[in-house]
């Protein structure tokens, strides 16, 4: 079966276009899950019991279903109500909430995993527990969260291609338009796979300098 | 008009449950059996397999799993020509290959996990490579396999819905029939979130039980250790 | 100075203290010794409250650390003692200066210039002094921990708590932590140390503490006790160590 990739040509500035759409989408929710999850974690991290139940209910309900749902949810299920979001606002959105989820649990994974000893020598020294966290935890789980942080957004950038369901002009829609136009559909999606996994693999290069430079040393 | 939200609209979403059940289930199989494979050439001496292996793994996760779905969908007619490929099929063969990159790091992450001195002690012992897999190396990795493999499980029949996209009548899809249906995708999307969200809330919880018992179970000492010195030891 | 009276404690429904009494003087150097799982780091553990005992008391200085204790004692206790890990726990982000003048500043409320004079006159006399812009990592054991002891010794603890300091050591490290101990007790520092290393304990100890199973079996001076132990079991761990 012959491949011709020649068709592909005249549409490389489309789908240069998609692929600046699809970062710009992976970006927003990144940042904005980010800040998001902060909000979360501090939840699941409270002493009183409501914030606790509501974070963690929040995350499992995320965790526990697929994404594609949570976009129909959003894109089709709120106009019932009269809450109307065009594509991109509501894809933006569901990356954002689902988002949120997982990074709030890489948080907590980071702070988790600092050694109790650690901690037992902070409290042994007197130190208050804002001084705890604030001198003592958060360097080293700032530093713990950055390969798992760096990973989800590899992931997220994966899961933006969801939009395309609700027709948000990124990257897979526009493979899609293109297969429909030229009827080369194996050369397109090959070209834009490896689109795809050049940028996963540009961020998993960058998130590996990160680390050597970042993360400088061995518990003692 | 329009039916109100009934048992006929339950007993579609309990179809679209069971459908995708099945597909991931036959993922599992084929995509695990596969994953096995590729999760031991990339823990085995031969540097060429283990560059195969790698190649594959990375490929696969580096594009999105709707991409392999359309992929197979769309592209395998074309590939081998005269070929029909239903819904069914291509959603199998996609969520397998994508379950096979998946699984073959869980693999070797856990062949990595056993410690160094159970190779040795079998090769000591003389045991041929399949007799020290068989008997001694894959015996304890299976057990470390389970939490991280459940997790994968929660996570392929989390994405198994994008094969609503090829129409197939999976339970995301479901939800799609039975809002348009009963004009309340509210109540639609909700149900079959629930739906999803028991099944995959049971798969973790078991998972959880599972670790668990893990500490206590007969494993080599050191499997599975924090690597971080100064953890705090009990006396 | 410490006073110990029918201390209990509990993980869930298995008694791992029971009800221990004993009391340490000032100036005086407890050494408390016995096999794994005795109990004697789960009692050094309760002396600054990072175990809480399920019955009985433990006073230290007058200031009392039972069930119901009030967090304003905790922190009072905390700051009159000073504790030294199996392994070391020094702050892996921060230079070895920072890591011994962050409490005395968050703490202690001394001004960066004093804590800092504090730390280096310590490490110096831990003899580390040129170690002080070093990040743990770059130290060896035993180098981590003296400055550990350093840390806690910023302080100005009254008693100093050892929880087998040099069990996470390599043999011919182990020297010069004990030097630094043994110069530490010769100043009049109340000290309580458990540890494996009977040389130390015989050496530089007023008291020694046999413990087994949760409960005190014997205890005496270091030159009554090694040579002729009273109990069965000590003569039995003692045949065992050395």
């Amino acid at each position: 079966m012959p491949l011709y990739f020649g068709d592909l040509i005249p549409y490389a500035g489309e789908l240069f276009t998609g692929l600046l759409i699809s970062l710009g989408i992976t970006a927003v929710a990144a940042v904005a899950g980010g800040l998001l999850a902060i909000g979360l974690y501090l939840g699941r991290a409270s002493r009183r019991a409501l914030p606790r139940r509501l974070a963690g209910a929040y995350i499992e309900v995320i965790r526990n279903t697929p994404l594609l749902l949570q976009l129909y949810l959003i894109y089709f299920a709120l106009p019932q109500i009269g809450v109307n979001f065009d594509p991109i606002t509501a894809g933006i959105i569901a990356l954002t909430l689902n988002n949120a989820a997982y990074v709030a649990e890489i948080y907590r994974a980071g702070f988790e995993s600092i050694p109790t000893g650690l901690n037992e020598a902070a409290a042994a020294l007197g130190l208050s527990r804002r001084s705890t966290f604030v001198d003592v935890q958060l360097v080293p789980a700032l530093r713990n969260v950055i390969p798992p942080l760096t990973n989800q957004i590899i992931l997220l950038f994966l899961a933006s291609s969801i939009a395309s369901i609700v027709a948000v002009p990124e990257l897979m829609h526009v493979m899609m338009g293109i297969t429909s136009e030229t009827f080369r559909t194996v050369e397109t999606f090959v070209v834009g796979g490896l689109l795809y996994f050049g940028v996963a693999f540009l961020l998993a290069m960058t998130s590996k300098l990160i680390e050597t430079r970042v993360i400088r040393w061995k518990v003692a | 008009m329009f039916q109100s939200f009934g048992p006929d609209d339950l007993l579609l979403i309990a179809q679209g449950a069971v459908v995708t059940l099945v597909i991931c289930s036959l993922a599992v199989v084929f995509g695990g059996t596969l994953g096995l494979a590729l999760g031991l050439m990339s823990a085995g001496r031969i540097a060429i397999l283990r560059w195969i292996s790698a190649v594959y793994v990375g490929a696969i996760r580096g594009v999105p799993v709707l991409l392999i779905i359309f992929f197979v969908y769309f592209g395998l007619p074309l590939a081998v020509p005269g070929t029909d490929v239903p819904d069914y099929l291509a959603a199998v063969i996609a969520l397998s290959v994508f379950a096979s990159a998946y699984v073959s790091e869980i693999v070797r992450g856990s062949i990595a996990a056993i410690p160094r001195g159970q190779f040795e002690a079998a090769e000591a012992l003389g045991l041929s490579y399949w007799s020290r897999y068989r008997f001694v190396i894959l015996p304890q990795a299976t057990r470390i396999i389970v939490p991280p493999g459940i997790g994968f499980l929660v996570v392929l029949i989390k994405d198994s819905s994008l094969v609503a996209a090829i129409g197939l009548m999976d339970l995301a899809r479901s939800g799609n029939i039975v809002a348009s249906l009963t004009a309340n995708p509210i109540l639609s999307y909700l149900v079959v979130g629930a739906v999803y969200f028991v099944i995959c809330y049971t798969a973790s919880a078991f998972a959880r039980r599972y670790e668990r018992r893990l500490s206590t179970r007969a494993v080599a000492p050191g499997v599975g250790d924090s690597l971080v010195v100064g953890s705090g030891v009990e006396k | 100075m410490i006073e110990v009276t029918d201390l209990r404690l509990s993980f869930g429904k298995t008694e791992v203290l029971h009800g221990i009494s004993c009391s340490v003087a000032e100036s005086e150097v407890v050494c408390i010794i016995g096999a794994s799982g005795s109990g004697k780091s789960t009692l050094l553990r309760c002396m600054n409250g990072l175990e809480r005992p399920s019955a009985g008391s433990i006073a230290i200085n007058g200031h009392r650390l039972g069930p119901g204790e009030k967090p304003t004692d905790l922190a009072v206790v905390r700051r009159d003692v000073g504790m030294v890990f199996q392994h070391f726990n020094l702050f892996p982000h921060l230079t070895v200066l920072s890591n011994i003048t962050l409490a005395q500043r968050r703490v202690l409320g001394r001004t960066a210039q004093q804590s800092e004079e504090r730390a280096r006159m310590l490490l110096d006399k831990v003899g580390l002094a040129d170690k002080a812009d070093r990040y743990p990592d770059s130290l060896s054991g035993g180098q981590a921990q003296r400055v550990a002891i350093a840390r806690a010794l910023a302080m100005d603890p009254q008693v100093m708590l050892f929880d087998e300091p040099t069990s996470a050591l390599d043999p011919e490290i182990v020297g010069e932590v004990l030097t630094v101990m043994k110069d530490l007790a010769a100043e009049g520092m109340t000290m309580v140390v458990v540890t494996h290393e009977m040389g130390f304990a015989r050496e530089v100890s007023d008291r020694v503490i046999y413990m087994d199973h949760g409960a005190i079996v014997e205890t005496g001076r270091p030159d009554e006790l090694f040579a002729s132990p009273q109990a069965e079991r000590t003569r039995a761990f003692l045949s065992k160590v050395l």
